[in-house]
C-alpha cells in the first residue's frame, strides 16, 4: 500500500454554485483537521451555529475522526500500543492525524506514514526501538492486503528447465524484508504473551538485531529472522534482477535450495517468468 | 405490490458476531454491512463476507465515497467498491449523503472518514447528481442515499431536505435510505418541542414530494445525548419515538426492508434479533393492514402523509 | 553444482515430490477459521464523538501540546536511552557495547 495521489475528479459539477460549496467543504476540512478547535465558525462556511453548540458539534466531529482513527490505529499497531500505553498512544495517534491527514475513505489504509510520525517525536527518542516496532506492525498489516502466491507446477518446471539468465524469479506481494538496527521480532514476540516479561525484554534488546522477512500465510501474518545472505538474495531478487545476476549476488554459502523449498511452502514466490519479459511485470 | 409482502427486516453483522452468527444461521431477511471493511478481497473478512453471502442476501452499505464532495470522487475507492459489488452480487447498494475529500494545498485531496454534513443549494444538488450518476454508470445499477444525522448545518439552503432528496432522486435515479432515527437525531438536536411531530412533519413532506417507491430502505438505531448534542452513535435499542416514527414512516411509504444497525458497545446477536423481530413485526402489521384489503386504512393514511 | 545448478535440481524435486500440490490446501484457510480469524473492520457510520467519556472529551477537545506523550506501557519498563547514545548505536556498531551497558545498568537499576 504506498501513499498515492487521489484522483480529483475531472468530471463532476462545475459552476459557481458547485464552486462555491467546493469552497465550503474547503474551510470545514481545515477546521477539522486545524491543529486548535475554532472558537467561532468562519464565515465562509455559513453554519447556523454558535458559541456552545458550533463548539459542540465542531467537537462531535473533530471527535469522531478522532476516536475512528485511534482504534484504526490500535488495530493496525498493536506492539506500539503495548510499549506506550493506552493514552500515549492516542495522544500520538492525535499528532499523526492532524499532521497526516487521510486521503482515503477506508480507515483500514491510514497509517502507512505512522512509523515516520513516531520517529520525528522528540519525546520518543529514548525509546528508538519504537519506529521500527512499528514498521513490524505495518508489515504485518499489509500483507494481508496482498494477494496470495499464485505458483504454479509450470513456474517450477521453468526453474528445473530453463537457463538463469532467461529467468526472473518473483517475490510474492504479501512479503515484506526488514531491516532494522533493534531486536524488534523478539520484542513483538514478548509482546503476545498475556503478562509481558520487563527482564525478559530489557534482556532482548541486549541481544543483536536480525533483518526481518515477513509474509502471508493463511490469511495471517508470519515473520522471522534472517541472515544477511538471504537479505542479500532477497534484495536482489526484490529489484527485479534476472535469476542469474540475482544467484552471483548471494553469498558463496547461502543455501538456496532450502530457501526454495521454505518459499514454496510459504507462498513466497509470486511466479517464475521469462527474461525480458518479466521485467514489465517486476516489482 | 411485491414488495409490500416480502420487506424483510435485517441487522448489521459486525465482526464479534460472525461466529455465532455462522453458527446459528438465524432467519434474518438481509445482512448489511459497511462495504469498505470487505475491500479487501485477500483477507478472512472477504471469506465470511462470501460464506454469508451462499446463505443470505446482503446488503452493503459505504461509508467512504463521499458522494456529496464537490471535487469529486475518488476513482481508486469507486474501482473497490465496482469490485466488491461484482463479487458479492449485493441486494443493495447504498451510502450516505455527506461529503468527506475536499482539496488540501500540498496534500491533494484529503478524506476525512466521516459523515460531513452538506448544504441543501442547488450547488450541492449538482454536485450530488453527477456523483451519484457516476456511481451508478459504474456499477450498472441504481444506489441508495442516505439522509445523515448533521451535528452542524448551513443558513443558506434552496431546498428543505426532503426536498432536496426528492429533487437528488428524480434527477440521478438513484433512491433514499431513509434513517429514521438520523431524523429524531436532528430533530432533537435543532431542540424541536415535539421531536417525534417534527420528524412525521418530515417524513410526511418527502412522501407529497416523491413517488412512495423512492424510500428503498430504512435504517433504525439507537442514539444518545452526550452533553450539549444528541449522537447518532448506533450504540443502543431503537428508543420509542423513532419506533412510533418508523410507523408512520411504513404508513406513507409502504414496508420497505429495514435495518437494525448496531456499531458501538455491541450487544449480544440475541438483542439484534429482537430488535429486528420487533421491525419485522411492524412491517408485518403494515402489510397486513394493506394486503387485507384495508384499503380504507392504507388511502386514508397515503391521503393523510401527503396533504 | 553451481548455485543455480542447485536451484534447478531443487525446482525438479519439489516437482517430483508433489509439493505444489499440497501448497493451495497449506494457504486456504477452512472457512470456519476465517469466521474466528477475520479482524473487525474500523469503518462504520457510527458517531463516536467521544463526548460522553472522559477521554472522548479529552480528544474532542485535543490540543496538540497538551498532551505529552509519556509511555506509559512496557516501554516504561524496557527504559531508555538518550539520544546521543541511541544516535551511536545507530551510526556506530562498535558503541554497541556501550550502549550494551547502560540497558544493563538501567536493567539492574530497575530490576
Amino acid at each position: 500500500m504506498t501513499t498515492r495521489h487521489a484522483h480529483a475528479a475531472a468530471r463532476g459539477a462545475s459552476g459557481p454554485a458547485a464552486r462555491r460549496e467546493a469552497a465550503r467543504q474547503q474551510a470545514l476540512l481545515r477546521v477539522l483537521f486545524a491543529a486548535q478547535p475554532a472558537p467561532a465558525p468562519l464565515p465562509e462556511l455559513g453554519v447556523r451555529q454558535r458559541d456552545q453548540r458550533w463548539s459542540a458539534g465542531l467537537a462531535a466531529y473533530r471527535g469522531n475522526g478522532l476516536e475512528h482513527a485511534v482504534a484504526a490505529l490500535r488495530a493496525q499497531f498493536p506492539t506500539v500500543l503495548a510499549m506506550l500505553g493506552e493514552a500515549p498512544f492516542d495522544a500520538l495517534c492525535a499528532r499523526y492525524w492532524y499532521a497526516y491527514p487521510p486521503q482515503q475513505g477506508d480507515l483500514a489504509r491510514i497509517g502507512a506514514e505512522f512509523p515516520v510520525c513516531i520517529a520525528a517525536q522528540d519525546e520518543l527518542r529514548p525509546w528508538p526501538w519504537l519506529a521500527d516496532s512499528a514498521r513490524l506492525d505495518r508489515a504485518r498489516w499489509e500483507v494481508l492486503f496482498e494477494a496470495p502466491s499464485p505458483l504454479a507446477v509450470q513456474d517450477l518446471q521453468r526453474l528445473a528447465e530453463c537457463d538463469s539468465a532467461c529467468l526472473q524469479l518473483c517475490l510474492a506481494p504479501g512479503t515484506r524484508l526488514l531491516e532494522t538496527r533493534w531486536p524488534v521480532f523478539r520484542l513483538w514476540q514478548l509482546h503476545q504473551a498475556p503478562n509481558i516479561d520487563g527482564a525478559a525484554l530489557r534482556a532482548a534488546l541486549r541481544q543483536p538485531a536480525a533483518p526481518l522477512w515477513i509474509w502471508r500465510a493463511d490469511m495471517q501474518a508470519q515473520c522471522r529472522e534472517i541472515s544477511a545472505n538471504e537479505v542479500d538474495w532477497l534484495r536482489a531478487l526484490a529489484t527485479g534482477t534476472r535469476l542469474d545476476q540475482a544467484l552471483d549476488a548471494a553469498a558463496a554459502d547461502f543455501d538456496v535450495a532450502a530457501w526454495l523449498q521454505a518459499a514454496v511452502q510459504h507462498g513466497w514466490i509470486d511466479g517464475v517468468r521469462a527474461w525480458p519479459e518479466a521485467s514489465a511485470t517486476s516489482r | 405490490m411485491l414488495i409490500e409482502s416480502t420487506a424483510r427486516a435485517g441487522i448489521g453483522l459486525r465482526q464479534p458476531h460472525y461466529r455465532e452468527f455462522r453458527a446459528r444461521r438465524p432467519a434474518v431477511g438481509f445482512v448489511e454491512v459497511h462495504s469498505e471493511n470487505f475491500f479487501n478481497p485477500h483477507d478472512a473478512a472477504a471469506q465470511v463476507l462470501a460464506a454469508v453471502r451462499a446463505e443470505y442476501a446482503v446488503s452493503l452499505h459505504g461509508v467512504g465515497l463521499a458522494l456529496g464532495s464537490a471535487c469529486g470522487l475518488d476513482d481508486e475507492h469507486l474501482d473497490r467498491l465496482t469490485a466488491l459489488v461484482a463479487r458479492t452480487d449485493p441486494l443493495r447498494v447504498s451510502d450516505h449523503a455527506c461529503f468527506a475529500r475536499a482539496s488540501w494545498a500540498g496534500r491533494g485531496t484529503v478524506h476525512a472518514n466521516d459523515l460531513l454534513p452538506v448544504a441543501f443549494t442547488r450547488g450541492s444538488l449538482a454536485v450530488f447528481v453527477a456523483n451519484v450518476q457516476h456511481v451508478q454508470e459504474r456499477l450498472r445499477r441504481p444506489i441508495l442515499v442516505e439522509n445523515l444525522s448533521a451535528y452542524l448545518d448551513f443558513a443558506e439552503r434552496d431546498f428543505s431536505e426532503p426536498g432536496f432528496f426528492a429533487e437528488l432522486a428524480r434527477r440521478s435515479g438513484c433512491g433514499l435510505l431513509l434513517d429514521v432515527n438520523n431524523l429524531m437525531v436532528n430533530a432533537l438536536n435543532a431542540g424541536a418541542d415535539d421531536a417525534q411531530a417534527a420528524v412525521c412533519a418530515w417524513l410526511d413532506e418527502l412522501a407529497r414530494r416523491a413517488p412512495p417507491d423512492l424510500v428503498g430502505e430504512i435504517h433504525l438505531a439507537g442514539h444518545s445525548r452526550q452533553h450539549e448534542l444528541v449522537i447518532d452513535d448506533h450504540s443502543c435499542v431503537v428508543s420509542a419515538p423513532v419506533w412510533s416514527a418508523y410507523a408512520h414512516a411504513l404508513r406513507c411509504f409502504g414496508p420497505r426492508p429495514t435495518l437494525i444497525e448496531w456499531d458501538t458497545s455491541l450487544p449480544t446477536l440475541d438483542v439484534l434479533l429482537d430488535e429486528a423481530a420487533h421491525a419485522q413485526d411492524l412491517l408485518d402489521a403494515e402489510a397486513h393492514a394493506r394486503r387485507a384489503g384495508n384499503a380504507m386504512r392504507a388511502t386514508h393514511a397515503a391521503a393523510e402523509c401527503a396533504s | 553444482m553451481n548455485k543455480y545448478q542447485i536451484l534447478s535440481v531443487a525446482a525438479a524435486s519439489l516437482i517430483a515430490a508433489g509439493g505444489l500440490a499440497a501448497v493451495p490446501a497449506a494457504h486456504a484457510a477452512s472457512m470456519e477459521k476465517c469466521f474466528g480469524i477475520a479482524t473487525a473492520g474500523h469503518n462504520d457510520c457510527a458517531g463516536i464523538s467521544g463526548l460522553h467519556s472522559c477521554k472522548g472529551q479529552a480528544t474532542a477537545y485535543y490540543i496538540p501540546g497538551d498532551f505529552r506523550v509519556v509511555p506509559t506501557g512496557t516501554c516504561e519498563k524496557m527504559g531508555g536511552v538518550d539520544m546521543a547514545q541511541a544516535k551511536a548505536i545507530m551510526n556506530k556498531t562498535s558503541k554497541v557495547v556501550a550502549f550494551e551497558a547502560k540497558v544493563q545498568a538501567k536493567a539492574n537499576w530497575q530490576g
